[in-house]
C-alpha cells in the first residue's frame, strides 16, 4: 500500500510498494528504512548497503544516497521518518532514564553519529511494534497521538538495538584506547555490511579483510571480539536466517533456496540447517506453512 | 470441572459496573446469586468463557485482585484506554516475554495489559 503520512510535528512515514524503482535522495530527517517482503540496495557514496526483511538501515538526516529495488516480486518499502524536535525530546528523557545504564553520558549527538548509519538486525520488539504500526496504517489509522506512541517505541527499541549492536561492541574490543576501538568497530561494521549485502556471493576472506581495510589477521581476531563469532560463522547464520525466511515465505524447491542463499552443497545446508534450528528444512517449511 | 468467575471485590456495584462496561469494554450480564446473601454481576470480554464476577464488598474485606489482560498490541489498547479516562500506574514497558502496562481500579484491583510475544519466530 503506498502513502506518505506527514504528522503535525513532522514526522513522516512513507510507505510505498514497487518491484522496480531507482532513486537518488537527501534524508530529509534522521530516518529508520525498512524493506518488506524483498530487498533494497542502497548507495551511500561508495558503500552498498543491501536491506533485506529481516535488517534495516538508518540514515541521518541530509545523508545523499541512491537506493534501489529490482525484483520479481514488490517489495514494500517502508521508512519511519523523525524530525529533529521528536528526536531531541526523546533523546533527553531517554538519557535521564538511562543515565545510570550508559557507559557515557548521551548527549543529543550519542546515536547522531555517522557511524549509526549501518544495517541492523529487523528483530525483537522493534519487528513488533513497526508490525502493529504498519498494520494499523494499512488500515487507515488517523489518530496521530498513537502513531506517535508508535514512533516513540520504535526510538526506544531502536536505542536498545544500537547499544546491543555499536555501543556494547565497542566495549568488547581489547584496545585501551577508545577512539581506536570506535576506529575498529567501524571498520568491523564494513565488513558486516558487506557480509549482509553480498551474503549469496562467494566471500573471500581477503576481500572481506580488504573492503574493511583491516588485515586478515586483524579482521579474524577482532570480530570475534566483538561479534563472539568469526565472519566465516557470522556469514553462514545469516544464509541459514536468510533460507529460513525463503522457507517460510516463498515455495521455491528447497535445493533453489540452498544456491539463492549463497550455499553449494544441499547435504550441507541441511546438516547446519538443522544443527541451528533442531528441525530439517523441510519439516520447517511443513510446519510454518 | 471448569472455572467460570473470577471475583473481584468493588465498594459500590454501579460505579464498578461503569467502569468495566464503559472504560474497559467489558459486556454486563443479568446479576446472579452465589449464595443466599451474595450477588455477582458477571462481566466478560470478547465472549471469552472466563468471566469476571464483580462482587461488592459489604463487609468491607479490602479484598484485591490482580487480573491479567491479554492483549494482541498492548501500545494501542493502552492508549485507547488512556483515551477513556483510565491512569495508567505502570506505563508500556519491555519484559522477557513482551509488552505490558499496568492500571488500577478505584477499589485498588489491579489490571495488567500484558502483549505476549515470541521472539524466537524471525
Amino acid at each position: 500500500m503506498d502513502y506518505i503520512k506527514t504528522l503535525q510535528n513532522n514526522n513522516k512515514i512513507l510507505s510505498e510498494t514497487r518491484a522496480h524503482r531507482f532513486q537518488t535522495q537527501s534524508a530529509s530527517d534522521f530516518c529508520i528504512k525498512f524493506a518488506l517482503g524483498g530487498n533494497e540496495l542502497y548507495r551511500l557514496g561508495k558503500r552498498e548497503l543491501s536491506v533485506y526483511s529481516d535488517s534495516f538501515l538508518i540514515l541521518n538526516k541530509g545523508t545523499q544516497y541512491t537506493s534501489k529495488i529490482d525484483s520479481d516480486i514488490p517489495v514494500e518499502s517502508f521508512s519511519l521518518f523523525f524530525d529533529q524536535g521528536f528526536l531531541n525530546d526523546f533523546n533527553r528523557s531517554y538519557s535521564a532514564d538511562n543515565a545510570l545504564l550508559l557507559d557515557q553520558p548521551a548527549g543529543d549527538n550519542e546515536f547522531g553519529l555517522d557511524f549509526s548509519e549501518t544495517i541492523y538486525p529487523f528483530s525483537g520488539d522493534l519487528r513488533f511494534n513497526v508490525t502493529h504500526l504498519k498494520n494499523n496504517l494499512d488500515n487507515g489509522l488517523q489518530d496521530e497521538l498513537l502513531i506517535n506512541e508508535y514512533m516513540h517505541h520504535c526510538l526506544i527499541n531502536y536505542y536498545e538495538i544500537y547499544k546491543a549492536e555499536i555501543s556494547n561492541k565497542v566495549e568488547k574490543l581489547k584496545f585501551r584506547s577508545r577512539s581506536t576501538k570506535i576506529e575498529i568497530l567501524k571498520r568491523l561494521n564494513l565488513a558486516k555490511d558487506y557480509m549482509y549485502t553480498n551474503y549469496n556471493k562467494n566471500i573471500v576472506l581477503e576481500d572481506l579483510a580488504k573492503h574493511s581495510c583491516l588485515s586478515v589477521n586483524h579482521l579474524l581476531r577482532t570480530f570475534k571480539q566483538a561479534f563472539n563469532q568469526s565472519p566465516h560463522q557470522f556469514l553462514i547464520q545469516l544464509r541459514l536466517q536468510r533460507a529460513k525466511i525463503l522457507l517460510k515465505t516463498s515455495k521455491y524447491p528447497i535445493n533453489e533456496v540452498v544456491c539463492m542463499v549463497g550455499f553449494e552443497c544441499p547435504s550441507s545446508f541441511i546438516r547446519l540447517f538443522k544443527d541451528r534450528y533442531n528441525i530439517t528444512p523441510m519439516k520447517f517449511r511443513q510446519t510454518a506453512a | 470441572m471448569n472455572i467460570k468467575y473470577i471475583s473481584v471485590c468493588v465498594n459500590d456495584m454501579e460505579e464498578g459496573v461503569r467502569f468495566f462496561n464503559e472504560k474497559l469494554g467489558f459486556n454486563v450480564d443479568e446479576k446472579i446469586m452465589l449464595d443466599d446473601e451474595l450477588t455477582c454481576t458477571p462481566i466478560q470480554l470478547n465472549n471469552a468463557e472466563l468471566c469476571i464476577g464483580l462482587v461488592e464488598d459489604k463487609l468491607n474485606t479490602g479484598f484485591k485482585t490482580r487480573i491479567v489482560l491479554a492483549t494482541d498490541d498492548c501500545l494501542k489498547d493502552y492508549h485507547n484506554l488512556k483515551l477513556a479516562g483510565v491512569s495508567f500506574e505502570k506505563q508500556p514497558r519491555y519484559l522477557s516475554n513482551g509488552l505490558s502496562a499496568e492500571f488500577s481500579d478505584s477499589y485498588g484491583n489491579q489490571y495488567v495489559l500484558l502483549e505476549e510475544r515470541n521472539y524466537n519466530e524471525l
